[in-house]
């Protein structure tokens, strides 16, 4: 079985990226234009800094598992500032305004594409990158064009009318449901569309076809930004709540109809208070799972609170509340005023990841003493530990599609490490140290198919693929049945 | 002995006794970390005086420049002439069973001495140390509902064995085809 050290992984993964080809969708920004593009990434610096270049991958410094964790971290932290860099009306980015410079600013990864705007139904194509779909019809009298609408209430709701709240609604303080979305980078989306990924027939010539669904991976030698997600959770700003610690979007928050209760569209101010960032890179084919917090969702476990804390997410007052635990049914966002969530964090941040939450908070305070951006923690950084061969699982941009075989099916999960790392917001009631049940993003996301059943590489959202709706069957002109 | 110096000496001991690699007992970059959780397991089950003597008995053997078959060899089966004072080989043999029982299995048994009813219901020390038992990986297999590999993989060959984990080249046993005159008759007496 491969075992591959990290500096052998690490010189493998450069020249696994070094490959070119002509057939799959390009990498990077550059896919569309003619003349040679801007890097869309940059190799990271070693130390927290203020800039909007994304790190395409992470720069490994160190071979102890300590280190290496402080490398991702630094990482994570790079990402995170580069993804929420300022981006102006037309969805560009300043390079001349830094992050938190007027205290808030609209982000990188809000202009990307939203699963809802990929994943259509009756499996149709989707508009182009970082444009979006219509509003359900309860919000298009609020509506207007670029306006944000926020549809998602449970982490794994696949759609309003799909299955939803698997592990349960998470409700705030104020009795108002945490909402949620997932975008993905130009990188991904080019693959989802370039092999057309968004609805189940693609999906399935896709496969009869012998190929494996792998994204682009992210490599520091060519700049190449390879497949990125961001996963988000969002609190309706309240009684309690101060808007100058939260990231804000004004948004359409839609509830979908339930029992008695029409579907619903309202406009509201909504906080930031969870960010996941995930990116496959060639030196973690495994991808790369980055988890960051508003510092106010909760406290650590036992931990004594002073009079007066406030949480968004938990309430010192409640002695006897149950503590990560979904609210009772009926579930049903239309409801006012509903038990919130008590929420405690099981695992703490590590030491050294608080240290350098620290040094990242006076960074950004430097830039503006209100930026909003100095509100949020990093909580860990889950890599692989035995990373995958990136020649296997990274395909060259524009080559050919990785075809299936036995070797992506052996591949493990690489041992990750933390073991656990769950985000309060995200993971709340899987939050934990017990082997399969406990929340880790690398083993859950390992065991993501698409609707053929194949490996979908660490992504659930190619379940959500609608079939194509077949167009009704032509009128007979055999003069019927006889 | 310093704490580095006790799980220094406590893999190379794990490694004599299981015939497997430090690299797979003990990886460069171990998150799980099964070998701190299995020298704990050690102290508090039989004491750290008794790990410790243990843990030097290695040592000592390790720097009469014995090979690790031979370091498992002696303590397995202690020589007859007789040990210091206040060290006890048999005893110490039976700790060291537990050791590799505990690596394969991933639950501690408490050492049995001969003449003693064997210990056969043992104690899962953790669920990582449930999942992370060597003889899944050994026989190539899995805990139930726990598999490291891809959705799927049930379809395809198993990986091989990963290195560090030593794979016993035998010989495939001969088949012996008897010859006609000897082959007994397949279908009877036939009339």
């Amino acid at each position: 079985m491969r075992r591959i050290a990290w500096s052998v992984a690490l010189a493998l993964a450069c020249l696994a990226a070094a490959g070119g080809g002509l057939q799959g969708p390009a990498g990077g920004a550059g896919s569309t234009g003619a003349s040679p593009p801007a890097p869309a990434c940059g190799t990271p610096p070693t130390s927290i800094t203020l800039s909007p270049m994304v790190p395409c991958d992470v720069n490994a410094t160190s071979g102890t598992l300590q280190g290496l964790q402080n490398d991702f971290d630094v990482y994570s932290w790079n990402s995170f500032i580069a993804l929420n860099w300022p981006v102006s009306a037309s969805g560009a980015v300043e390079p001349g305004v830094k992050i938190g410079q007027n205290g808030d600013n609209p982000t990188v990864w809000e202009t990307w594409s939203e699963s809802s705007d990929i994943f259509l139904a009756g499996g149709a194509p989707p508009p182009p990158f970082g444009q979006h779909t219509p509003p359900p019809a309860a919000c298009q009298n609020l509506y207007t064009p670029g306006m944000r609408v926020v549809t998602q209430i449970g982490k794994t709701l696949l759609e309003e009318d799909v299955q939803p709240f698997k592990t349960g609604p998470l409700v705030d303080q104020n009795g108002q449901y945490t909402r949620f979305e997932i975008t993905v980078n130009e990188n991904m989306f080019d693959t989802i569309v370039g092999y057309q990924l968004y609805n189940q027939q693609g999906q399935q010539a896709y496969a009869s076809a012998g190929n494996s669904v792998q994204f682009l991976c992210g490599s520091n030698p060519t700049s190449q930004v390879g497949a990125i997600m961001a996963k988000a959770a969002w609190k309706v700003l309240g009684k309690g709540d101060n808007p100058g610690r939260f990231h804000k979007v004004q948004a359409l928050v839609y509830t979908p109809d339930a029992k008695d209760l029409k579907d619903r569209c309202v406009l509201q101010t909504l906080g930031m208070v969870g960010l996941h960032i995930a990116h496959k890179t060639t030196s973690a084919p495994q991808w790369i799972w980055s988890s960051f917090e508003q510092v106010d969702n909760a406290p650590d476990q036992g931990q004594v609170e002073p009079a007066g804390s406030h949480f968004n997410y938990y309430n010192a007052g409640c002695k006897g509340c149950p503590v990560n635990e979904p609210p009772p049914r009926p579930w049903n966002a239309s409801i006012p005023g509903q038990p919130a969530t008590q929420v405690e964090r099981v695992i703490p941040i590590a030491p050294s990841t608080a240290q350098l939450n620290q040094t990242a908070a006076a960074l950004l305070r430097s830039v503006n003493p209100a930026s909003v951006w100095q509100y949020y923690e990093l909580i860990s950084t889950q890599w692989p530990t035995q990373p995958a061969a990136a020649s296997t699982f990274c395909p060259p941009p524009g080559g050919p599609p990785v075809k299936k075989s036995p070797a992506l099916l052996n591949e493990t999960d690489g041992n990750p490490a933390p073991q656990f790392l769950a985000n309060a917001t995200l993971e709340t009631y899987i939050q934990g140290s017990v082997p399969n049940v406990s929340s880790s993003c690398i083993r859950c996301h390992h065991a993501a198919t698409a609707t053929t059943g194949d490996t979908a590489d660490f992504t659930y959202l190619l379940e959500r693929a609608e079939s194509v709706i077949a167009p009704p069957p032509a009128p007979s002109t055999s003069g019927g049945m006889q | 002995m310093s704490d580095a110096a006790r799980m220094e000496s406590f893999i190379g001991l794990s490694q004599a006794l299981t015939g497997i690699s430090r690299s797979v007992l003990a990886p460069d970059l171990d998150p799980i970390d099964l070998k701190s959780t299995y020298l704990q397991t050690l102290d508090q089950q039989i004491g750290p005086p008794a790990t410790d003597a243990l843990l030097q008995l290695y040592v000592d053997l390790k720097q009469q420049g014995l090979s690790d078959e031979q370091i498992a060899q002696t303590i397995l089966e202690p020589p007859l002439p007789p040990p210091p004072a206040g060290i006890d080989p048999v005893a110490q043999a039976a700790q060291a069973r537990s050791i590799m029982k505990m690596w394969l299995l991933g639950s501690w048994y408490m050492p049995t001495l001969p003449g003693q009813a064997e210990d056969l219901s043992g104690t899962v020390i953790s669920a990582n140390a449930y999942t992370g038992g060597l003889a899944w990986t050994i026989a190539q297999a899995h805990p139930m509902g726990y598999s490291e590999l891809s959705f799927g993989y049930w379809a395809t060959p198993s990986p091989p064995l990963p290195d560090g984990i030593p794979v016993q080249q035998t010989p495939p046993p001969q088949v012996v085809v008897p010859s006609a005159q000897t082959q007994p008759s397949a279908g009877g007496d036939h009339a």
